[in-house]
């Protein structure tokens, strides 16, 4: 307690100096954080979406893991139908942009009245009622969506060519089903002029899964047959490649910081040459001067990653706060995870930052740095 | 009754241009006495506090304190060694200027301990005459200053005690009070070695040792 208290006491004494470097560990701990909150905010969606739907393999069209463009024919979720498999629901979503500039930002889903699934996730009615025909232009909106468009129950959406009528306001678990609108499929089809579909999902009884797959992949050679799983690996693989780049972006504001601090300790350790000699001369091992230097610069480290920790707290708090306003999903979670990474972050920052002058503090001559 | 025993200490400073510090000095310091190295600026008081201290390593001879060879041990070991053993008093008294006069007085005990004893800190500056120990250095006068750095010194409770010029930067007033508080302190069973160049003042220690060219001239 009295080394640290020693050397917080030195921070203090040269506090404009530590203090420039604990703004620059600040703001680099600052951008780590926001940045790998993203990667936990995806994992997250990806987490609660896994959760709440209800397919477990897709037939997709051939050699692509996930589809963008409607390019299935329709009459393929009644193939699949036939072969008496599970469940099977034709799958189209667009993307939404409602309003200039835009006040709701979604998904448009087709509910497929032809399946026995209710739909792809389970949603409860919160308001108004579910969609009960498939000829009606009526459309049930999640309650995300509902809020940042400002939309209630009579109002009218409109996708593409066609006008929907909203019955019901959805509450669901997945957060993309919050935030959709839910029209009949075959009406979306017809705004959208196209008699394709994104994708064929099937919910298998749970004990045929890998059969149904066999199945699938032998019946359907042309098409690609994914799991819910293979689709979980790729996306967690998608976050962790951009988990990478954020790593490394962050890395370079870092890095600055680290030789910063460096030149900073180096500066200091120039400075009390007499007061380590001294040291040494009352006792002190050069092990105890060591650890004083590194103490110190992970001290200024740890001080900066308190910092840098609540401003980015406030930072993701805030833009998440916006992301659900904008677009009815916040893509923003900051972990304990993300914090004790942080932490770890910048302790190594202290600690390579300040290695170099510790050793040279090590090294300094008693006599010479007493000026005798 | 340990002594503190040089013999044929010799230290050379430079590569090309070499200067000769301490020049075969031999000698065995007594506990219970003051001693003062005495002799003019150059004269190799400072190394030859340095060697017998074990801070600086002689080029020939050997210092040993009671049965130990000083440089047989490494440079920790020999700092260990001092923190258990010997203290020091400097002439710039070499206060760290952010701590509190009570902490500067606990940082060698902690160096020696790994722990601090507030009150015994707080009852040292007592007895060398500071009430308040709670200002830092800047705030005390110069004579008060060196009375904390000899307080830093005692609180180790060490058995031999080396001030290098400790009355180098005070009025000829606080200066005789300093030199009254370490020869004081060597009846308490302890060696103190005082450098100076105060003749003086020198006169009040027990010996008085006059170096001239690193070496021992006269006692």
């Amino acid at each position: 307690m009295f080394l640290l208290k020693v050397v917080l006491l030195s921070i203090r004494h040269h506090l404009l100096r530590f203090l420039l470097a604990i703004i620059g560990l600040a703001v680099s701990i600052t951008s780590l954080v926001y940045l790998m909150s993203f990667g936990e905010g995806a994992r997250s969606l990806i987490r609660k979406n896994a959760r709440a739907f209800n397919l477990q393999i897709l037939v997709l069209p051939p050699g692509q893991a996930l589809s963008v463009q409607p390019i299935l024919p329709r009459q393929l979720a009644d193939s699949v139908r036939a072969l008496g498999v599970g469940k099977v629901y034709a799958v189209l979503r667009l993307p939404y942009t409602g309003g200039f500039p835009p006040k709701a930002v979604g998904v448009v889903f087709g509910k497929d009245f032809a399946s026995s699934l209710h739909f792809l996730a389970d949603y409860s009615i919160e308001k108004g009622r579910d969609l009960t025909d498939s000829t009606r232009r009526e459309a049930v909106v999640g309650s995300v969506m509902a809020r940042t468009a400002g939309w209630k129950i009579g109002d009218t959406v409109v996708i593409g060519t066609g006008k929907y009528v909203i019955v019901g306001i959805a509450k669901a678990e997945s957060p993309i089903v919050d935030n959709a609108i839910i029209v009949p499929l075959n009406l979306l089809m017809e705004d959208m002029g196209t008699e394709r579909i994104l994708a064929v999902a099937v919910a298998p009884p749970p004990e045929r899964s890998r059969e149904v797959v066999e199945i699938l992949k032998k019946r359907f050679p042309n098409y690609s047959v994914q799991t819910s799983e293979d689709l979980m690996k790729l996306a967690q693989s998608f976050v962790a490649m951009g988990d990478a780049i954020r790593f490394g972006l962050s890395s370079i504001a870092l890095f600055v910081t680290a030789v910063f601090l460096f030149a900073i300790m180096a500066i200091t350790v120039q400075e009390r040459r007499w007061e380590f000699s001294v040291l040494r001369a009352l006792g002190a091992t050069r092990w105890f001067i060591f650890r004083l230097v590194i103490v110190q610069a992970v001290a200024v480290s740890v001080i900066g990653w308190l910092l840098g920790v609540l401003l980015g707290w406030g930072l993701v708090e805030v833009s998440g706060k916006v992301m659900v306003r904008v677009f009815g999903l916040n893509l923003l979670d900051m972990s304990a995870g993300i914090v004790l990474l942080s932490l770890l972050v910048a302790i190594v920052v202290g600690f390579v930052g300040s290695v170099f002058p510790a050793v040279s503090a090590v090294r300094i001559n008693i006599r010479e740095g007493l000026g005798r | 009754m340990k002594t503190l025993r040089a013999e044929d200490l010799r230290k050379i400073y430079g590569k090309k241009v070499k200067t000769v510090a301490v020049d075969g000095f031999s000698y065995e310091f007594m506990p219970g006495k003051s001693y003062a190295v005495v002799g003019p600026s150059g004269s190799g008081k400072t190394t030859l506090l340095y060697l017998l201290a074990g801070i600086e390593v002689p080029d020939e001879g050997r210092v040993t304190y009671g049965d130990t060879v000083l440089f047989s041990m490494g440079d920790d070991g020999r700092a260990r060694f001092r923190a258990d053993h010997f203290a020091f008093v400097f002439q710039q008294f070499y206060l760290i200027p952010y701590l509190s006069a009570l902490d500067n007085v606990s940082v060698s005990l902690y160096l020696k301990t790994g722990r601090t004893d507030l009150k015994r800190a707080r009852e040292i500056l007592k007895t060398l005459g500071i009430t308040d120990p709670s200002k830092r250095p800047y705030e005390y006068s110069g004579g008060e200053q060196q009375r904390i750095a000899i307080a830093r010194a005692l609180i180790t409770d060490p058995e031999v005690i080396f001030a290098d010029e400790p009355t180098g930067n005070l009025d000829s007033k606080n200066s005789a009070m300093i030199f009254k508080i370490l020869t004081g302190i060597a009846r308490e069973r302890r060696t103190v070695i005082i450098a100076t160049h105060d003749l003086d003042l020198a006169s009040t220690c027990d010996v008085v040792l006059h170096l001239r060219d690193g070496r021992l001239v006269n006692t």
